[in-house]
């Protein structure tokens, strides 16, 4: 079958307007279509992306046995009514087919029509089709313009609608409709705001309003700021049209958006409407801006005059003397003008994140390829800065390229971006949020003053903020971690509101009273894996004596996880506890709520996706543990599920990207899992929390996992150098092995993910508290690698 | 007299509701066990719920030995979702028959939880599960042939299994296999129809021990006789029996009847198929339309007769002389070789799994390359124009196993656990 099935059902000469198609076609391939109208003797009428579409659940219908529901789906409306535009006169006699020529080069698809003309009486049937689809019909014709067009116009008597009908269902006025707004350039300078100069073809009086949107909330009366010119004519535009010209000073527009939306309300309670985008920059306005008359460019300048006497009372004398200049030149050459304000120097502070007590990151870009900047400061009540520039981050931005082009072309770099953490102790949100601007100093005094597009305050819980800044500052190098990224996620994360000490425990089956070890179990996520441990656990009589604690640390699935564990119970017989926490608060911490409520001489911390290989392997461990000189921590081997080792204990390392940062490494990682003749435990630097063994009093005397780390990462090498810092020792069993369904871990190299970045971000808080320690460890070396447990 | 068994045999369906090997093979060993003295039995059938009453379950004979349970279960892990209808309603018919063993005929449609719930009401009484195909180890249907080009699979591993589901992450997979192997572990005995299953289930991890192979008996017949030859005709008639879909190859048989010399297209002296088979129209319209394109090229000598009811089997044995077995995957212990055997006809068949466990090439009919159109016609042409090569395969044909032994079989089994028979609990999930 083809993967389109087409019917034409009705077309069309509409005379002076060109051919109207109505059908179906149905798509099984989700291909895009070039579709054109083939007349005999005529070139092909492009038909392109104007049609209206329509529901056809007849047509669903009959594809209802052979099509996928996914197809039948994407069908839905299948229906079609297409107009090929067409000024000149066809005859109905010729030969003409519906053409759908697939973008990815398919085989084509054709349909034949025959035409008719719309003169005269319709057909009964012909009519009944057109009123039945008579809100898509007249859709297509407003898209294209030609409702006061005479041939349909009587196309539309002849369907027997009423005037007035059809305005009610189209809810727009025809005499409104004559109405053209258009925008010949809109530029957004610094500084100086939006300016946008344009037509709307009508007398200046019967504007009421005019409405700039950004189609989010912003919505602005720029009425005020608008200035009309005389009626003059100008090629290519209504002969009645009036020339205006718009200047929003940056204080009444919070933020710059690329995509505007431009609405002149009218006297009459009609509108009309433009969207357009407008582009930044001084130069670029002035390239753009050639082809503007003497007189636009008169008004323009007296509407920056105007709003910059207002400026004045700021004291920018500075500025308002260069504005007065570019007034001065405009009436003289216009061209100049904007290379007087800004000349080559461009800029903005996109975001600022408040890392409250301890300073600002800031995220901003600068074009100044002729540094003629001197400094970058923040501002705020009872506050400043020092300069951000000297320390700061630069940044790879290529949407400013694209948005520069062509003067872009001429740059040295596309590192116009930066990011800098700036330190600011005692800061607060509310007052920056208050009071927060920045300056850019110019040499000759120059000076501008910019407020943040975006300033971001935690509320409790920085998890977003964190995730936004990793997105926005790759990780790339040591020093934006070490100088930037580091302090800046660190304040953030130590902000985060304390979580709460105490969480609602849940007891099912009858867990013992005095256990020999509890085994901790964090879920997140994916609760499903307590099934396949419960299906795993039940018949290892280890369970039955041991404490099983679930912390659920999700409280999107807390119920559904409780849920399970009951309605399982009498299935699986595994008793165990299960605490819920109301809000996530980490791998670490949910280790450390299970740890505070355990009851057992011994913890086992233990990951929802490690699994069993055989039965009593944790009395098996526990032999082991009790059996260590200096027992710390305890760690099993695990495999991934094709038997080649996952962990086989960890130690440090440090990768040539990011020189000085310790990062965990796997040794044997992936390796097959080789016979191990020597079963007795074996010291390592550290182990995985996957699967943990330590007394539980010891690891509340060293105050159990760090919380802070962010989501699960490092805290369990953290933990082991602190058992190491209390005089304690790190093993693992070779003889116990388990499964470990870990991710295949990701790499460092390319990767824009922000997990990745957070990562790094917790290798940096490791080398920050562990650094020297580790080093030292790995110095002493050798000794460790060859030790065993008696 | 004394009882020495109580046996429940537990199916995924019951053959008068649900018509299908499986279901045939669970039923004929209740009923036949029934029979025996000392031997009381119970058959539950899983059924839909369809035109049954309320409850979970329903009666189905008279007697009361016939019982549905009304369950559903998931197709990926084979899980019962509802617990309780395990737990309590399930163990509630095992605290009232109190069976002295459980054997299951499959697993699906009514969970692998079950088999944890008759350890959890007593693990002493042994559980028995016949295997029929490769649910357990693959997620195609348990067919064992990969879901793009119809590649045989040799073993699934997560990586493969996702390769074949790219849905499915490889972890999701060894999850499965954990699962399902953490109920297998609790069965005291495998039954298997083939020795080549036995072999994918021990590669896969099942410890061979507990594997035992018993062929699916069938019941005493009056084998149809040979097809009468005129003056001049030759064993020519070919026929292919059971369900038409692509796993059982008909499209491949079809093909080979396109490739004949134009010579031996039907007439007396030349090749002809019979085709008995139904649910072509639940196939994919391109295998339909595929089946029809070449029903339509070889009219002149294959003919297309739909379903027929197991009774006429042996009717429609007498007008042929060959049964032709073209399926694409392993296949187990095909029902249709051991009619096809019972009735005197020697078989052709793909030259992999449990087919050739079956037939023997040259001994009892002839092997062709799984898939190989082209091989196939060639031993088509072989087969009916090779002088006396049918009269000696048809000697070669051994008789197969009566319901009668195959039950003696499964006796000797539960004879042979102990009354005091305990399970020792040490699952072994390694990966082989």
């Amino acid at each position: 079958m083809a993967a389109l099935r087409c019917n034409v059902e009705l077309s069309l000469v509409l005379e002076g307007v060109g051919v109207l198609v109505a059908g179906w076609a149905f798509e099984s391939r989700a291909a895009v279509y070039d579709v054109a109208l083939l007349v005999e003797s005529e070139p092909p009428i492009e038909i392109g992306e104007s049609w209206v579409r329509v529901s056809r659940p007849d047509v669903v219908e009959l594809f209802s046995v052979s099509a996928s529901d996914e197809v039948l789906a994407r069908n839905r409306d299948s229906g079609f009514f297409a107009l090929a535009a067409h000024g000149g006169v066809i005859d109905p006699r010729s030969r003409t087919r519906l053409l759908f020529t697939p973008m990815d080069r398919g085989p084509s698809v054709e349909a034949a029509l025959s035409l008719e003309p719309s003169t005269g009486p319709l057909e009964p049937n012909v009519a009944n089709y057109l009123r039945h689809n008579l809100p898509a019909l007249l859709r297509l014709f407003k898209m294209h313009d030609v409702v006061a067009r005479p041939s349909v116009q009587s196309l539309l008597a002849a369907v027997g609608s009423e005037p007035r009908e059809l305005d009610r269902m189209m809810g727009f006025d025809p005499s409104a409709n004559a109405v053209e707004l258009g925008i010949d350039l809109a530029a957004a300078n610094l500084d100086e705001g939006l300016v946008m100069i344009g037509w709307v073809s009508l007398e200046a009086e019967r504007v009421s309003a005019a409405r700039l949107g950004n189609g989010g909330a912003e919505n602005i009366d720029v009425l005020p700021f608008t200035s009309f010119l005389s009626s003059h004519a100008v090629a290519g535009r209504p002969a009645s049209s009036t020339s205006f010209v718009i200047g929003v000073p940056p204080a009444a527009l919070a933020i710059v958006p690329r995509r505007l939306t431009l609405r002149f309300e009218l006297t009459d309670g009609t509108s009309v409407s433009t969207s357009f985008s407008a582009v930044f920059g001084g130069r670029v306005l002035v390239e753009t801006a050639s082809s503007i008359e003497g007189e636009a460019w008169l008004a323009l300048a007296e509407v920056i005059e105007e709003h910059w006497t207002e400026r004045r009372a700021w004291g920018e004398e500075s500025i308002r003397k260069s504005v007065s200049s570019v007034a001065k030149q405009a009436r003289g050459k216009a061209s100049a003008m904007f290379e007087a304000v800004s000349k080559s120097v461009a800029g903005a502070i996109d975001y600022v994140f408040v890392i409250p007590n301890r300073g600002l990151l800031v995220v901003g870009w600068m074009i100044d390829f002729e540094e003629r900047v001197r400094s970058l400061v923040a501002h705020w009540s009872g506050g400043r800065s020092g300069d951000v520039l000297p320390e700061a981050f630069r940044l790879s931005r290529p949407d400013l390229v694209k948005a520069y082009a062509p003067w872009s072309e001429g740059w040295s770099s596309d590192r116009v971006g930066f990011a800098c953490f700036a330190p600011a102790p005692g800061v607060r949100s509310d007052v920056l949020e208050s009071s927060l601007y920045f300056t850019f100093q110019c040499e000759s005094k120059v000076r501008w003053r910019l407020r943040p597009l975006q300033l971001r305050t935690t509320n409790g819980d920085p998890t977003p903020c964190i995730r936004e800044i990793l997105k926005l500052i790759p990780p790339e190098d040591a020093n934006v971690l070490f100088k930037h990224l580091g302090p800046a996620i660190d304040g953030l994360w130590a902000s985060r509101s304390p979580r709460r000490e105490q969480e609602p425990v849940f007891e099912i089956g009858a867990p013992p009273e005095r256990p020999t070890v509890s085994v901790v179990v964090p879920i997140y996520g994916r609760y499903d894996l307590i099934e396949y441990q419960l299906a795993l656990f039940a018949d290892d009589p280890d369970f039955q004596g041991a404490e099983l604690i679930y912390v659920v640390d999700d409280p999107r699935i807390a119920q559904l996880a409780l849920r399970l564990c009951r309605e399982l119970f009498p299935l699986y017989r595994v008793p165990c506890r299960v605490v819920v926490c109301r809000r996530n608060n980490g791998f670490a911490a949910a280790n450390n709520v299970g740890a505070a409520i355990a009851r057992g001489r011994l913890l086992l911390l233990l990951n929802s996706d490690v699994m069993p290989i055989r039965s009593g392997w944790l009395s098996e461990l526990t032999r082991i543990y009790d059996a260590l000189r200096q027992p710390g921590a305890l760690g099993a081997t695990l495999l991934f599920p094709d038997g080649s080792v996952q962990h086989a204990g960890m130690t440090f390392g440090q990768i040539p990207t990011y020189p000085g940062l310790w990062l965990n490494s796997h040794p044997k990682k992936g390796h097959p899992n080789e016979p191990n003749t020597r079963k007795g435990p074996v010291a390592v630097p550290a182990v995985t929390a996957a699967c943990l063994m330590v007394e539980r009093q010891l690891y509340l005397s060293v105050g159990g996992l760090d919380e802070d780390y962010i989501l699960g990462d490092f805290e369990d090498s953290d933990f082991c150098l602190k058992l190491r810092a209390a005089g304690r020792q790190v093993w693992y069993s070779p003889a116990v092995e388990l499964y470990h369904l870990e991710r295949q871990s990701q790499t460092l190299i390319g990767t824009q993910d922000w997990r990745h970045g957070l990562t790094l971000y917790n290798a940096w808080r490791q080398t920050e508290k562990w650094g020297g320690a580790i080093g030292k460890l790995l110095q002493e070396g050798s000794s460790w690698k060859s030790d065993t447990a008696s | 007299m004394e009882e020495r068994h109580r046996v429940l045999v537990i199916s995924h369906g019951h053959p008068e509701i649900n018509p299908g090997g499986g279901e045939r093979a669970a039923y004929d060993l209740f009923r036949e066990l029934k029979s025996r003295p000392g031997v009381h039995a119970m058959f539950l059938a899983r059924h839909d719920g369809g035109g049954q009453n309320a409850a979970v379950f329903s009666q189905f004979s008279p007697d009361g030995s016939e019982v549905l349970m009304n369950s559903e279960c998931e197709f990926f892990r084979f899980s019962q979702r509802d617990v309780q209808l395990v737990c309590r309603d399930f163990r509630g018919l095992l605290e009232w028959y109190r069976p002295t063993v459980v054997h299951l005929h499959h697993f699906v449609h009514l969970g692998l939880e079950v088999i944890r719930e008759i350890k959890n009401y007593s693990p002493s009484v042994p559980i028995v599960l016949t295997l029929h195909e490769y649910l357990g180890i693959c997620n195609n249907n348990g067919q064992m042939i990969r879901t793009r080009g119809d590649e045989l699979c040799r073993r699934a591993t997560p990586g493969a299994c996702h390769r074949c589901f790219p849905d499915v992450s490889p972890q999701n997979f060894f999850l499965r296999e954990l699962f399902i192997k953490s109920f297998f572990s609790l069965v005291d005995a495998f039954v298997s129809p083939s020795q080549f299953l036995i072999d994918r289930y021990v590669a896969w991890g099942l410890p061979r021990e507990k594997f035992v192979l018993i062929e699916n008996g069938q019941p005493a017949l009056e084998p149809a006789p040979a097809r009468p030859l005129g003056s001049s005709g030759t064993r020519g008639r070919f026929a292919f029996f059971g369900q038409i879909q692509r796993y059982k190859g008909l499209q491949v048989l079809l093909e080979a009847m396109t490739l004949l010399p134009k010579a031996l297209r039907g007439g007396l002296d030349g090749i002809s198929l019979d085709v008995h088979g139904a649910h072509l129209a639940w196939q994919s319209a391109e295998y339909q339309s595929a089946v029809h394109k070449k029903l339509e090229r070889t009219r002149q000598y294959v003919r297309m007769h739909g379903g027929y009811d197991h009774a006429d089997v042996a009717s429609l044995m007498s007008g042929v002389d060959w049964v032709v077995v073209p399926s694409i995957w392993w296949e187990n212990s095909p029902l249709v070789i051991q009619e096809a055997f019972a009735h005197g006809r020697p078989v052709i068949c793909s030259d992999i799994g449990g087919m050739v466990e079956k037939v023997r090439h040259g001994e009892n009919g002839l092997h062709f390359r799984v898939g190989n159109a082209q091989h196939l016609a060639e031993r088509l042409v072989e087969a009916a124009t090779t002088p006396a090569l049918w009269d000696r395969l048809r000697a070669g044909i051994r008789p197969g196993s009566r319901i009668r032994d195959t039950v003696d079989k499964h006796l000797e089994i539960y004879d042979g656990f102990s009354p005091y028979h305990r399970v020792p609990v040490t699952p072994s999930l390694r990966v082989v």
